[in-house]
């Protein structure tokens, strides 16, 4: 969309006071367009800031009470506002201002926009908390949520973030966490998106020496979601492990953009993204790995591995290495393909026929990943909504 | 600092033995660029009308466009308006063009027998050949009658469009059209010669062909231009020599490559690039821009681009595919060496099209010094591709810490039957490879060159005979006294 | 139980198999050894019905519950639930898959075909634990994905798991003890002879005498060039392994 169009309509998202801190920070950023090597393949054409009339609206006890995990605390946000009666009080919540957020690597408008919006900025305090599930409820028009996120030294967390949005909604959240010397958090999430609807996250995650960065994401259900992540390992001997599903059929569009930085020496990130695709759907992994000059002995590894099942959906995959280190070990693959001969006839030979075979590499192939969810019912919960969504797909080997 | 790399602040610059200038009058348009020099430059070479429609055209259509500035490259912009378009030696100018190699004036034949090319009767290479290129003329083709035997055509493009013009004028532009990029633009627009090949139905090339291009005079491009058609059943190999004096200032090379392969064909490219890349200072060298694509137009048909670059400042090329026909099968081999600060942003671009088309990657890039080499590759597989196959390997191995090595592959698939399967890895020569090899009596610098030249082999093997043995000398010398 | 007649095939337009003739009746070992290349897991495969091998001529007929069957004509899973059973010489890794479910639906789909209950979850959970003890396998290996992370022997050990829970008529060993050390090969040889019954069958593919020591063969078949060139008893397996495949190829 036209920058100019751009910003009359923001004005309806953002406060006055902050109107004119966000157009300076944003005066020369562009808009994002197929020209930025991030956004040539995510379609723009849905960005839009006109006040949309909503039709339909959750009632988010009766959500709540379906998705909530046992064994965590909870905080409920609706388009960007936490809503404290249906949330613990376990976890206290600060108020922040736009400054308080680092936003790096600011690419476009967009990138600025919502810690100057009138969503809300919070830091999440967990002091008492070990366990918190989050979840955004969207059923109005343009929502934007921020919040800060310190893991103390040595402290052990676990965060499950759930996001659930009606037709045509447009959210935007910023996520930025600290992982002090030796903190480990470990970070869940699902989605389940009207077609028409549209989430952008914009995460960042920076960890210090020896802290460990785990996160397991399925999108089963996706609408358009573009996940924009950047780890920076700033510790020696940081870990970061990352892995994915997306499961994507009809017009689903789901863009990982991924930005591991290893800054410093004897760090090390691995990365696993696989995926199923039907329907006119599109996936699009866009993985970066960076290793500075004086980041020896990193160890790096990355794989995307895409499933189509039909013509029309497609799969546009870009790992890519920027090394600037020389005693590493860095490597990155990118596959698409089907099940083969062998893996079926290993069935067959145990009289189970392709049909099943079949469905059961499908189900194993999304397993990869599920079963690196350490928490019993949100693995569950993964394997149940994805067994859900997967019922309506047909398994075919694709041969000739 | 690891040890290995603690050896590479000795910087040695190593001879470069082509950088030596051929003193010899020429004929040369005046600086810059424009229509005027455009109908100069075809009216010297004698141009049907058709031809100079075409420069014209593209001319035209390359002043609307800017130069494209998406490649990692750091140049100091080039003035196009500073360069001649058109060099030629006097004594092979049009109007008096020797009938043969042996008349050709003795100070080009020296230069070719000290590239090791020698261009005279008795002392030619049997078994390939050779179109001498100098600057923006072709000074004649090696043993022509055994080609002439089969029918095989292998001359300059400008006899081509001469002797040949339905030929010519059919594929000129099919595989590369002059609106495709910037530099194809301009390169349609000035190019000045380069080579013709045409292989006919069922032939098997009994020669490898071989196109050695010099660039000379100072001040000037080369823009050259070849086109290579391998008729149903035909089979050729074809090899790429360049070489440019050494120099202060930096010169630009900007050709086209086109290939077409139609049913059954196969046509093997080699090049095995030593262009000055300039001093350890970055000064001088030669930037190589060039658009080399193949057209596997044809059922079954077969193109495979191999490379060795080891030499130009800045290289920006992507030799491609395009799998149309059925079952057509293309192929990337490639080493590049970048070091001192040299920079490569080079790869391969496969566009599968047609059913069961198949094409193998194969990248091994070696940086050292402070320079930057990067892999940029597409593999686009379009809806109609079914059971499109593509396998690629990008390795890159990295000497010290001063330099980079960076892979940016593109992968876009459309066709549910497809498999595509890329991996890239990155090494470093080991302390304990190196200490194995020395172990065993061999001293530092033949271990780096053994290993270096394992990790290579897959596609040293990929290049004829000849080449793959100079292509092991070359970065043997490259490598030499920049590793420790 | 088994009968190959003048068995030709071939695999990428290549013939492998040039004429094999064998007949194994229940209760019987029978050893096939030969050079590399001789088509001997070829011969598995073919039995097992892998796609990718084209059967050119001849014929297989198996005989199950009194049934003359043209295997041949049966799919790979029919095959499987008519008791045949070919343990992989490189068996296949399956990520996500648990030992577990394969297992369990394996079984239950061989129970469907033969019109037998099948197992829910704690029954089979019960039966398969008692199996894993012929092979000494350690329950962690139960819910842990198909052969992923497993060692060559461990895989191994998996592919006999297989056959003490699917309980086969007739089970090919293509290699089973190829990569294995001392003790993994005693400890798979063991399971197999605790599975071997009077009604049952057992083809033994193999390169080395070695496993011969463990699991007595009542025939040994030599390979070579796709065709069996010479059959003994065990103590042929012997004479190979003093004189080579040399001696008898020549």
């Amino acid at each position: 969309m036209k920058t100019e169009e751009f910003l009359e309509q923001i004005k309806s998202y953002i406060p006055a006071d902050q109107l004119g801190s966000f157009l300076s920070q944003s005066e020369a950023l562009p808009m994002p367009n197929r020209k930025l090597e991030s956004w040539k393949y995510f379609p723009t054409k849905f960005l839009n800031f006109e006040k949309q009339e909503q039709s339909t609206t959750l009632d988010l006890a009766k959500e709540l009470n379906r998705l909530k995990a046992p064994g965590m605390d909870v905080l409920v946000t609706r388009n960007g506002q936490v809503q404290t009666d249906l949330s613990t009080d376990k976890v206290k919540l600060k108020e922040l201002s736009a400054s308080d957020f680092q936003l790096e690597s600011m690419e476009t408008k967009l990138d600025v926009l919502s810690v100057y919006s009138e969503g809300q900025k919070l830091e999440l305090v967990m002091q008492d908390s070990k366990a918190l599930q989050i979840i955004h409820f969207i059923d109005s028009d343009k929502s934007f949520f921020n919040f800060k996120l310190n893991v103390d030294e040595a402290v052990e967390l676990e965060i499950y973030e759930n996001f659930v949005a009606v037709d045509k909604v447009q959210a935007h959240f910023v996520s930025e966490i600290e992982l002090k010397k030796e903190a480990k958090l470990k970070y869940y999430s699902q989605s389940e998106l009207s077609s028409s609807a549209q989430v952008y996250t914009h995460s960042s995650i920076g960890l210090s020496e020896a802290a460990l960065y785990k996160s397991v994401v399925s999108d089963t259900d996706p609408g358009k979601f573009r996940r924009k992540t950047k780890v920076n390992l700033n510790g020696e001997r940081a870990h970061a492990d990352m892995k994915a599903f997306y499961l994507l059929n009809e017009a689903a569009i789901v863009n990982h953009k991924i930005d591991v930085n290893h800054n410093v020496p004897n760090a090390t990130s691995e990365q696993l993204y696989k995926g199923i695709l039907d329907g006119e759907s599109k996936a699009i992994f866009d993985g970066m790995v960076y290793v500075a000059k004086q980041a020896m002995g990193t160890d790096s590894q990355q794989l995307n591995k895409s499933m189509l099942f039909a013509d029309s959906a497609e799969v546009i995959t870009r790992p890519q290495l920027e090394i600037y280190a020389d005693d590493v070990a860095c490597a990155h693959g990118a596959t698409l393909g089907g099940f083969n001969r062998d893996e079926v006839f290993y069935f067959q030979s145990r009289a189970i026929p392709e049909e099943v075979a079949l469905r059961m590499l499908a189900v194993g192939y999304a397993e990869e990943i599920f079963q690196e969810v350490e928490n019993k019912e949100i693995h569950k919960d993964f394997l149940d909504q994805f067994l859900d969504r997967f019922s309506q797909y047909k398994v075919d080997i694709h041969e000739l | 600092m690891s040890k290995v790399s603690s050896s590479t602040e000795e910087i040695v610059n190593s001879e470069y033995k082509y950088g030596f200038y051929t003193e010899i009058e020429a004929d040369e348009v005046p600086f810059g660029l424009n229509e005027d020099i455009i109908r100069l430059i075809s009216a010297k070479k004698k141009e049907p009308e058709w031809l100079l429609e075409y420069r014209l055209k593209a001319f035209a259509y390359w002043q609307k466009m800017t130069e494209p500035d998406w490649a990692e490259l750091d140049y100091p912009p080039i003035d196009l308006q500073k360069i001649k378009y058109y060099s030629a030696p006097k004594s092979v100018s049009e109007a008096d063009k020797p009938k043969s190699l042996d008349e050709l004036d003795p100070e080009l034949l020296a230069t070719f027998e000290k590239l090791g090319i020698p261009l005279m009767e008795q002392k030619r290479i049997s078994g390939v050949a050779v179109d001498a290129v100098f600057d923006s003329v072709s000074l004649g083709t090696t043993n022509k009658e055994t080609l002439d035997e089969v029918g095989v055509v292998f001359c300059s493009i400008s006899e081509a469009v001469k002797d040949h013009p339905e030929l010519v004028k059919k594929y000129l532009g099919s595989v590369v059209p002059y609106q495709d990029n910037y530099f194809a633009a301009l390169n349609a627009a000035v190019f000045t010669d380069g080579s013709f090949c045409y292989i006919p139905k069922g032939v098997t090339c009994p020669l490898d062909l071989s196109t050695y291009f010099r660039i000379n005079a100072q001040d000037s491009g080369q823009f050259e231009r070849t086109l290579l058609v391998a008729d149903e059943g035909s089979f050729v190999n074809y090899l790429e020599g360049c070489t440019a004096p050494q120099r202060d200032e930096n010169q630009l090379h900007a050709a086209v490559v086109e290939l077409i392969a139609l049913d059954d064909a196969e046509i093997n490219y080699s090049t095995v690039q030593n262009w000055y890349a300039g001093d350890e200072n970055g000064d001088g060298g030669i930037y190589n821009f060039v658009t080399k694509r193949g057209k596997c137009q044809g059922k079954n048909s077969k193109i495979s681009w191999t490379q060795v670059e080891s030499g130009s400042a800045i290289t920006w090329k992507y030799p491609s595919c395009i799998l149309q026909g059925e079952n057509s099968q293309g192929a990337f081999y490639s080493v590049a060496l970048t070091k001192d600060k040299m920079q490569a942003d080079t790869g391969t671009k496969m566009i599968h099209i047609g059913k069961n088309t198949k094409s193998t990657i194969i990248s091994k890039g070696i940086s050292a010094g402070e320079s930057k080499n990067a892999y940029r590759g597409l593999v686009k597989v379009m809806p109609s591709a079914h059971g499109a196959r593509n396998y690629s390997q990008c390795d890159s191995m990295l000497v010290g810490d001063k330099c980079a090595a960076n892979t940016y592959p593109y992968i876009e698939v459309k066709n549910k039957t497809a498999t595509v399967e890329h991996e890239a890895s990155t090494s470093r020569i080991s302390e304990d490879q190196l200490f194995y090899l020395q172990s065993r009596g061999v001293d530092p610098e033949t271990s780096i060159s053994m290993i270096v030249n394992g990790f290579c082999k897959e596609v040293f093997k990929k290049l004829p005979l000849e080449f793959s043995v100079e292509a092991v000398k070359l970065i043997e010398m490259k490598l030499e006294n920049s590793v420790g | 139980m088994l009968e190959i007649k003048d068995l030709h095939a071939s695999i990428d337009g290549k013939e492998i198999l040039k004429g094999i003739n064998l007949s194994v009746k229940p209760g019987e070992v029978h050893a096939i050894m030969g050079p590399n290349g001789s088509g001997k897991s070829t011969l598995s495969k073919i039995l097992a019905g892998h796609p990718s091998y084209e059967v050119d001529s001849g014929s297989v007929s198996y005989e199950v519950n009194f049934k003359n069957e043209d295997l041949l004509e049966l799919e790979a899973h029919e095959r499987a639930q008519k008791g045949i059973f070919l343990a992989f010489q490189y068996p296949i890794e399956l990520p996500g898959v648990s030992n577990f479910e394969f297992l369990k639906t394996s079984f239950n789909e061989i129970c469907k075909s033969q019109g037998v209950d099948e197992l829910d979850d704690e029954a089979f959970d019960k039966f398969v634990r008692e199996k894993m003890k012929i092979v000494e396998m350690r329950d962690e290996f139960l819910h842990r994905p198909v052969n992923q992370g497993f060692s060559g022997g461990e895989k191994k050990r998996n592919e006999i798991l297989q056959m003490a829970v699917l309980n086969p008529h007739l089970s090919i060993l293509d290699e089973t003890d190829s990569g294995l050390d001392i003790d993994a090969l005693r400890v798979i040889s063991e399971g197999v002879n605790k599975l071997k019954k009077s009604s049952n069958a057992i083809i033994l593919i193999t390169h080395y005498q070695r496993l011969l020591d463990y699991i007595k063969p009542d025939y040994v078949h030599v390979l070579s060039g796709g065709q069996i060139i010479r059959t003994g008893d065990s103590s042929l397996a012997k004479e190979l392994e003093d004189k080579g495949y040399d001696w008898i190829v020549s």
